[in-house]
Order: C-alpha cells, then structure tokens, then sequence
C-alpha cells in the first residue's frame, strides 16, 4: 500500500465517520439519562430529510440545518413522551419511531409535492481548508481539509465532554442515568431530565442526518440512513458512553466503510456482498468481545416514577 | 439448564422459526430469491409480537393487521394516489400508543 491511497483511505474515513459521530453523541446523551438510543435510525432519517427539504425549497443551507434539528427534535420527542409520561417500554418505541421516521419522511416528500417525489439536487458543502494546519504533510489533508459539519461534530464532542464530566448539568445528567431516585431526593426531576436529554440527543442526530444529505449525497432518498443510526448506537456502546469514545469509535467504523468501499475496486475474487459486511461484521465482534460492561448507565431502560 | 444455554437455545429457536418465514416467502410467494425481499419485514414482526402482548395466539390477528394496512397501502396508492409509505406512519404510531398503554397499565397494577 502506498502512502497516497492510506492519506485518501483516511480521509475519506473522516468524512464517512462524521455523521455517524453525531448520531453516537446524540445517542450518548439519551442513553447516559437512562433512555435506550435505539431510535437514533430514525431520527437521523428525520435530520436528513428536513436538512435535504429545508435547503431545497428556501434555497438556503442554513435552513436546512436548522429544519434537520428540528425535525430530530421532533422525532425525540415523541420518545421522550413515551418513555417517561407513559413509562413506554424504550427499546421498542425505538424501533417504532424509526418506523414512523422512514413512513413520515417518505409521505412527506410525496405530499409535500403533490403527490410525486421531486428530484432533490443540492450543492454538497466544499471542503474547507484550515490555514497553516492544512498544508502539514498527510495530517493535513486528512484532519484540516474536512466540510464545515465534519468541524461542527468533532466540536460537539468536545463541548460534551467538558458538559457531561465538568458541570452540574453533566453531573445531575449522569445521575439520572444512573440512580434518578437519588437526583429526586436531591431535588431534580428525573423525567424531565430524560426528556431534556432525549430530545437535545434527536437535535444533534438530527444534524447527523443532515450531514448525509446536505455534505455527502446532496438529495433525499427513502430510507437513505441505511443503517447508520444503528452503526452509531454501536459505537455508543463500543465507546463506553463516552464522547471521545464513541469518536474513535466512529472513526473505526468510518475507516472500515472506506476500507470496504475500495476493496470493491480492486476486484477481488470475494463476492461484493461480503466485502459490504464488513463494518457491521466489526461492529459485532467488537461488542461481543467487550460483553456487558459495568460501565453501561446503571438505571438505563428502567421507567422511572416518583414516589 | 444454564442462563446462557437457555438464551442460545431460545435465540436459536427463534432465528429458526423466523428463517422459515423467510423461506416460505421465497418458495411459496415469489419462487425466486429477490435482493432485499425482507426489507422491514424484520421490524414490523417485532411490532406484530407486540401488538400481540407477546401471546402466540394473538399474534395472528395482529400479523392480519398489519397484513390488511399493507395490502391496503397498495390500493389505495392505487385508486387516489395517496402515498404508500403512509402505512408505515400508521404502523409507527398505532405500536407508540399500545406501548403507551401497556406503560400506564403496568404503572396502575403497581400503584
């Protein structure tokens, strides 16, 4: 392997990986208040569409972005309701939402337009250039000349980790995740904290989606996620709900897509579909060679009710 | 029988009678192997367990359900051009409301 094709393989493993970091960081915050991420699919789905119909008819990026937070948002909620007024079993109104999330997105595209899909082509974000840093040798291409939303998800990492290990915020946020009944005796309400949580967590999935359709692929499609929601939900877990984990994570994951992708060039004599596996073949291994960890929020997927 | 041989067995059990659903689907629906034939099938299962409450019997009537939403989705783009996928919404949000339900009914037999 020559350096040019391991500088452009890590690149593009950059670029591949930054949605999935903010559907993982979006994921952590639900899941370290205590609420299973399983709906990050579907959420991640809303982002993508809001961001790809936003940008489409305003014709602004801008509000786009704005629209994928939102519509993330919205997804979220209807979880964090669920799960906490209701005491709705998480893992399964996940799955659901998701369901909803690939239903709404597809009828909406078609209802919103009198009744077909229209062709969605939208300009991908240019790569920006960071001075002086981007002409290092092959670090600079690969860390310093990324679109703007690769930059906005490593910076939401960072801004996660001084919030969930440096502030009151972050601390009351652990504590709903790991025993609410102390955060109520202590004076906080756990269900609003979830709820806060869950929903904030759609916001940023949200913005993961729009990554996928305003910087990658610049259209809508049905079902366009593929997956990628539950590739981050993984590297939640993988990363032991932390930020920089679930990075490296995602970094991993991201590298093993770009991998993946060239081998199909070189026309090995493996079958493409195989060769397709190997990112989630990855994330199964590892998970199941990191079993069930004491790390994992200790109250999550338990309902919590006062008194 | 052990914790972890009990899960194996059960996991076994189930990825079996679901791989036979998958096959009846090939040899007695389509009669050829059609890429991605599946897609959602997998998800919309869970949804039938659940709205069955996880008792086998009712599992039929629930699988019917979902069967007519989906059948009907069809026609219904069909005839008035709605479009189909608004029976994934359907589906989405009649799951929400029985885990809703099944939620505030846990809550008031502990109460």
């Amino acid at each position: 392997m020559d350096k040019v094709f391991v500088v452009d393989l890590l690149t593009a493993s950059v670029r591949i990986a930054a949605p999935l970091i903010l559907g993982a960081l979006g994921g952590l915050l639900s899941e370290r208040a205590g609420v299973f991420a399983v709906g990050i699919e579907g959420m991640m789905l809303a982002g993508a569409f809001g961001a790809a119909v936003g940008a489409f008819v305003t014709g602004e990026p801008l509000a786009g972005l704005l629209l994928a937070i939102v519509a993330g948002g919205l997804i979220a909620a209807v979880v964090a309701v669920a799960v906490t007024r209701f005491r709705a079993d998480q893992m399964v109104t996940g799955l659901a939402v998701n369901i909803l999330a690939f239903g709404l997105t597809s009828f909406l595209l078609r209802g919103l337009f009198g009744g077909r899909a229209p062709a969605i082509r939208l300009e991908t974000f240019s790569s920006i250039k960071i001075p002086v840093l981007c002409d290092l040798p092959a670090v600079g291409q690969i860390l310093f000349q990324q679109s703007a939303l690769s930059y906005v998800a490593v910076a939401i990492a960072l801004v996660l980790h001084v919030v969930i290990y440096r502030t009151r915020a972050g601390l009351t946020l652990r504590a709903t995740g790991e025993n609410p009944e102390a955060v109520f005796a202590a004076g906080g309400n756990p269900n609003r904290i979830r709820r806060l949580a869950v929903i904030f967590g759609g916001a940023i999935a949200g913005l993961g989606g729009a990554v996928l359709a305003l910087q990658d692929v610049g259209t809508f499609t049905d079902g366009m996620t593929g997956g990628r929601g539950f590739l981050a939900l993984a590297a939640v877990i993988v990363g032991r709900w932390t930020p920089f984990g679930a990075l490296a994570a995602c970094l991993v994951f991201g590298a093993a897509t770009a991998l993946e992708v060239r081998l199909q060039g070189f026309n090995l004599a493996v079958s493409s579909y195989v060769i397709q596996m190997i990112p989630y073949v990855l994330a199964l291994a590892v998970l199941a060679g990191l079993g069930r960890s004491s790390r994992m929020p200790q109250a999550i997927g338990r309902a919590y009710s006062a008194g | 029988m052990s914790f972890a041989g009990g899960v194996i067995a059960v996991m076994l059990l189930g990825g079996g009678l679901a791989g036979l659903a998958g096959g009846i689907e090939v040899l007695g629906v389509h009669y050829r192997l059609i890429e991605g034939f599946s897609q959602g099938f997998g998800f919309t299962a869970v949804a039938v367990a659940l709205l069955a409450a996880t008792s086998p019997l009712a599992v039929i009537p629930a699988a019917l359900f979902f069967g007519f939403l989906q059948a009907g989705s069809l026609a219904m783009q069909r005839e008035v051009g709605v479009p189909s996928s608004l029976v994934y919404v359907i589906q989405g949000l009649s799951i929400v409301f029985v885990l809703c339900a099944i939620g505030l009914d846990n809550r008031r037999q502990r109460v």
